[in-house]
């Protein structure tokens, strides 16, 4: 396994200082932080809300719930910015569900589109294994599990959605992801 | 840790979970802390792939509009947020709500604040037992939150004798935070201090434990959940 290079490790070592920094109140602290991580989490907020306005509103909220649950961070757990990444993702999923309970479902079929190529991660605020471990494990299912993964990742999308965009019957769709996910964790774990 | 389990802990970090599974997923992590643990695996491995996307530099007045924000204490969420609309409610929960959301309506003795200003919609959760739960006494609750008070009101609770009922709310991703003990019997109303307000959300789920008397002594529910729901907007 490579370890992460000495700039990631010192990046990564400056973000958990700032938000515990954030997590005693400190408002620089929270400055630095917004500076160091928002185009990190525009950018998370911007591919799952599917616009600006609506992604500029996630980011603020995001911040906010930061600000306010900074003491929540657990330092030896997740590195900081998977931490924030976690909370940007669900939040922008949030707003997806909130559009989606009026808007209309994904023409049938959608799914069958070719999904997003997994781009590299920001090589200065992640360890390189943590990027490729998922990535690895993801490629190693077969192409239909792999995808509908990914669409319920990259989408934010649930179980009721992905088997309507699939036409799939939904306990198919169910048992379909769920093997698929009990597999990713047996790889995932492998060489933790 | 079953397999069963593992795969509803992925279900619920990767998002895929709606309805009365994800009320019951969500029930699981406010009371399992093996549970929890492994959600909080599931979201490590899995955030890689989102800070895969590219990195877009916000516009530059919002950092101005964040910090702002974070000067005003409790602050209501910003009017386009309610222009998104209302939540879908699950319809479990909303037919749970329907069912036990009259007896609210009847108000205690006690004087409530009125607001002075039009207060935002108030948030509704239906807590329903958790699946696996289940034993006698233990019911759905209606809980409604006046988000401009920061009150929250439950139906009455059966509580065992000797022992609390504690109120949590779990924000998503987050950690149990305690908002108080449930009157045994009758209604109760909470007003949740000013610096956890932010919790009291669309998408919050409040959660109910049983503990010793007087709560739990740890920061997180130490007894079983016996009901719990996400919040949803009016």
């Amino acid at each position: 396994m490579t370890a992460a290079p000495p700039d990631a490790a010192a990046r990564r070592a400056e973000l958990v200082r700032v938000l515990l920094a954030v997590a005693m109140e400190d408002r620089d602290a929270f400055q630095r932080l917004y500076r160091l991580t928002s185009a990190k989490l525009f950018g998370i907020c911007l591919r799952i809300c599917g616009e600006r306005q609506a992604a500029e509103d996630v980011l603020q909220d995001v911040y906010v719930q930061v600000w306010r649950r900074a003491g929540g961070y657990e330092p030896g757990r997740a590195s900081p910015i998977t931490w924030l990444a976690t909370i940007a993702r669900h939040r922008a999923i949030d707003w997806r569900r909130r559009q989606h309970a009026t808007a209309p479902l994904a023409e049938p079929g959608s799914m069958a589109e070719p999904v997003d190529p997994a781009p590299r991660a920001d090589a200065e605020l992640l360890a390189e294994e943590e990027r490729a471990r998922i990535a690895d494990c993801l490629d190693a299912l077969e192409p239909r599990p792999r995808d509908a993964v990914r669409t319920a990742f990259y989408d934010g999308v649930t179980y009721a959605e992905l088997a309507a965009r699939d036409g799939t019957p939904l306990g198919t769709m169910k048992s379909l992801i769920r093997r698929a996910l009990l597999r990713l964790r047996e790889c995932l774990s492998d060489d933790a | 840790m079953t397999p069963d389990d593992q795969a509803l802990a992925a279900e619920l970090a990767l998002g895929v979970l709606d309805g009365a599974e994800l009320v019951a997923a969500r029930a699981r992590l406010a009371g399992d802390r093996a549970f929890a643990a492994e959600v909080a695996r599931w979201e490590d491995w899995l955030a890689p792939l989102a800070l895969a996307f590219p990195a877009v530099t916000p516009p530059a007045e919002l950092e101005a509009r964040v910090l702002a924000a974070i000067d005003t204490p409790g602050a209501a969420p910003r009017a386009g947020w309610r222009r998104w609309g209302a939540v879908a409610l699950a319809g479990l929960a909303a037919a749970v709500l329907a069912l036990v959301v009259g007896p609210l309506r009847a108000p205690p003795p006690t004087p409530v604040p009125v607001p002075a200003r039009p207060a935002p919609a108030p948030l509704l959760a239906a807590l329903v037992v958790p699946a696996g739960a289940e034993a006698p006494g233990r019911a759905p609750l209606a809980a409604a939150v006046d988000r401009a008070s920061g009150e929250v009101r439950i139906a009455a609770a059966t509580v065992p004798r000797g022992r609390s009922a504690e109120l949590w709310a779990i924000a998503e991703g987050g950690a149990p935070v305690a908002l108080g003990l449930l009157e045994a019997g009758r209604p109760t109303r909470l007003v949740v201090a000013q610096t956890r307000r932010a919790l009291l959300r669309a998408g919050t789920t409040l959660a109910v434990s049983i503990e010793p008397p007087g709560g739990s002594p740890d920061p997180a529910p130490t007894g079983p959940v016996v009901a719990a729901g996400a919040l949803a907007e009016a």
